[in-house]
């Protein structure tokens, strides 16, 4: 118990300190990373909570994904690197105050609800698996179904919107 | 044991932490993607952690509906992001006030 316990503190402060770095560093591709690391140091919770597939899922996809940003950051910023010490930040005050609002808000929802009763005991991992399975290809059917027409969409309309429009000539 | 308030007021901090960065960055979309999907994290986080305590496998049908969306976000904003680019030639989030009027 108490080597979890470290395991989720240390991956919570990971998560946490990557999560500010991504808005604190000079460097556009090092804020991309930043936000993995952040997003594996929560993957690794997800683990630490029996979601083994969902966990996986998140460390594989955000991997992809957060490199992608990194070599938009490098196609399309003038300074990727970070070399000119260009301030990126702007309204300190309002963005605090905003951060600040949102957090006592949220934490206020979490500890004042009343959740309902904890479960005394989860089942492993590897059941847990094998439900979400059965629970997406039976109840939740219609969710994994639009999951994948969504991601289709997704795949043709980004290609339809980035692809270069032909000039067209008409010739009669 | 680590209760569920604890994982909640982490997701509250991932939370706030992605409200502060949309509001502190206005020269880059692409940071502001990037801080949608802070945001979209803490969520799943929260849903994940509903689901262990509850025991319930609905957060985690949530989860895995969310990642689909997140995937299926950035790369809509990013092909938005190539079109911007290739009309404008900037991504200067202050230099896109069309709808000002």
């Amino acid at each position: 118990m108490t080597a979890q316990m470290f395991f989720i503190g240390f991956f919570g402060l990971a998560g946490v300190w990557f999560g500010i770095v991504v808005f604190r560093t000079f460097s556009m591709v090092r804020s991309a990373l930043a936000l993995l690391f952040s997003q594996t140091a929560l993957g690794a919770m997800f683990l630490s909570m029996q979601a083994e597939f969902l966990g996986v899922l998140q460390i594989m996809m955000m991997a992809t994904e957060m490199s992608i940003m990194a070599i938009f950051m490098v196609m399309f910023m003038m300074d990727p690197g970070g070399l000119g010490e260009m301030d990126m930040t702007h309204q300190k005050r309002l963005s605090l105050g905003a951060g600040i609002v949102s957090f006592v808000a949220a934490v206020a929802v979490a500890v004042f609800v009343d959740w309902g009763p904890v479960a005394s005991v989860s089942p492993d991992a590897a059941q847990q698996t094998i439900d979400l399975g059965l629970e997406l290809l039976g109840r939740s059917m219609l969710i994994f179904e639009t999951a994948g027409i969504t991601i289709l969409t997704a795949m043709i309309a980004a290609t339809a919107v980035a692809i270069q429009p032909v000039k067209r000539t008409r010739e009669q | 044991m680590i209760a569920l308030s604890d994982y909640l007021i982490l997701g509250a901090i991932l939370f706030s932490i992605s409200v502060t960065g949309i509001y502190l960055n206005r020269k880059n979309v692409i940071i502001l993607l990037m801080s949608i999907e802070l945001m979209l994290l803490s969520v799943n986080l929260n849903f994940i952690a509903f689901s262990y305590y509850l025991n319930d496998l609905a957060g985690q049908v949530f989860v895995f509906f969310i990642l689909t969306v997140a995937a299926a976000e950035s790369a809509i904003g990013l092909a938005i992001i190539i079109v911007l680019f290739r009309r404008r030639h900037t991504i200067n989030i202050e230099d896109l006030d069309s709808l000002k009027g």
